[in-house]
């Protein structure tokens, strides 16, 4: 089995492989753990499933970020982050329990959850996306999602260099910004 | 827009961005519409990117689940490789002497860099927008290039006292061409790396396309090949189909 710090250093790879061998032996090892204390607390294995994924995502975003360091087992980030989660849901269904915890926690900034939960757009972009090719997604996603630099990109993506990546990319935001023009949906950007 | 303010929208987008530089950057954007437009595509460009990484992470997610506590993954059968026919070779070896006879051929009418030039070569056509800034500044420069006076572009660019970098995208690349037009081949390829550096996707595929022409112009084939190889690596490149009907000639 590999350790914690093996296991974020995979999540952090460009090796398809090592990732998704990472991701396996994060969820094989620790799903049970979070099933049990969701079921235990109102709520279902779907639920358990939905949230230790959600945890998951969290945690792999984290990960992604260069001054990411892990202060505790992986075991108790993952589930603090899927604690935290389940009760937001709780909270937003309007419901309150006392909740029954076996594990050791750790207090988490709680920007990537928050951040989760913003899926009022999610619709749009995916009406957007429709329009968009598979391999530009792929470019947009590495870029933006994976923080990968353009040197990787191509390497991931076997082009030939990484300005082949770099246009590949330019061509995805050009496609886009014509996509949303003069879209309504606003930010509001604050400091 | 100036690629200081792009930059600032970028690491403010990815959250690097410092209080004060925060604040100088929607101080700009209250007042400037186009500040605030592009900021508004950056946070959708970026979230688009987001929506597609946690669509994609969750999928795997779901194949692995199920992978390791429910289903059966279905395992489908390869289809058995079809037996060759007998003939196949003889086929094989008609496809091999016909294609040498059009290789053969190719080879004996290759054009020379000069049909190539007239064929493939003609000054970028400079579209000012009202976009930018800088256009009336250096409307001068503008009309020395529209009336085809290269050497007069280029001797107002070298003499400019501002920081070149300041001017836009589409300025820049025009005294790209008036160096290529007047033979400064080595020039104007440092403006074209200016270009590439700033990656900007209003010209970007410009910028590949006459970079190799300049190559073309330079009698250097090695570096022509590898730069219409880049154009010929995205079937949506604006310039793919004369990369290769370039490439197929040379």
């Amino acid at each position: 089995m590999m350790n914690d710090k093996l296991l974020i250093d995979n999540l952090r790879s460009v090796d398809k492989k090592a990732r998704n061998s990472a991701l396996r032996s994060i969820y094989a090892s620790n799903y049970e753990y979070v099933k049990k204390f969701i079921v235990s607390n109102n709520g279902s294995e779907n639920d358990a499933k939905d949230i230790f994924q959600d945890a998951i995502i969290v945690m792999y975003e984290k990960c992604q970020r260069k001054d990411f360091k892990l202060s505790c087992a992986l075991r108790t980030y993952l589930y603090s982050i899927s604690k935290n989660i389940w009760l937001n849901r709780l909270r937003k269904k309007g419901k309150y329990v006392q909740i029954k915890s076996d594990y050791e926690e750790v207090d988490l900034d709680s920007n990537g959850l928050e951040k989760l939960e913003q899926n009022e757009l999610t619709k749009y972009y995916s009406q957007l996306l429709n329009k968009v090719d598979q391999e530009s997604q792929q470019v947009l996603r590495l870029y933006y999602y994976e923080k990968k630099k353009m040197k990787e990109i191509a390497q991931i993506m076997g082009y030939a260099n990484e300005q082949v990546a770099k246009n590949k990319k330019l061509r995805c935001i050009k496609k886009l910004r014509a996509l949303i023009g003069d879209s309504q949906l606003k930010f509001i950007f604050t400091s | 827009m100036e690629d200081r303010i792009k930059k600032l929208i970028e690491e403010y987008i990815a959250g690097t961005l410092d209080d004060g530089q925060k604040k100088e950057l929607l101080k700009l954007a209250e007042t400037n519409q186009e500040i605030m437009q592009e900021l508004n595509f950056e946070q959708h460009t970026m979230n688009i990117g987001e929506h597609l990484g946690r669509r994609e992470l969750k999928m795997e997610l779901n194949q692995i689940h199920d992978e390791l506590f429910n289903k059966e993954i279905e395992i489908q059968s390869k289809p058995k490789s079809l037996a060759k026919p007998k003939w196949l070779g003889l086929i094989l070896l008609i496809g091999v002497i016909v294609s040498s006879f059009f290789i053969f051929q190719k080879v004996a009418t290759k054009p020379t860099p000069d049909v190539l030039i007239a064929d493939y070569y003609q000054p970028f056509q400079l579209e000012v927008g009202e976009r930018s800034s800088d256009e009336n500044v250096f409307q001068s420069l503008i009309d020395d290039y529209q009336s085809g006076d290269y050497g007069a572009v280029v001797n107002q660019y070298n003499g400019l006292s501002i920081n070149k970098e300041s001017l836009s995208s589409d300025l820049l690349f025009s005294v790209a061409i008036s160096n290529v037009e007047i033979k400064n081949f080595n020039e104007a390829l440092t403006v074209f790396s200016t270009l590439d550096a700033r990656s900007d996707f209003n010209i970007q595929d410009e910028v590949d396309w006459y970079k190799a022409l300049t190559f073309l112009k330079m009698d250097d084939f090695q570096k022509l090949k590898s730069s219409l190889t880049l154009i010929l690596e995205d079937k949506q490149h604006d310039y793919y189909q004369k990369a290769n009907s370039l490439m197929k000639k040379i």
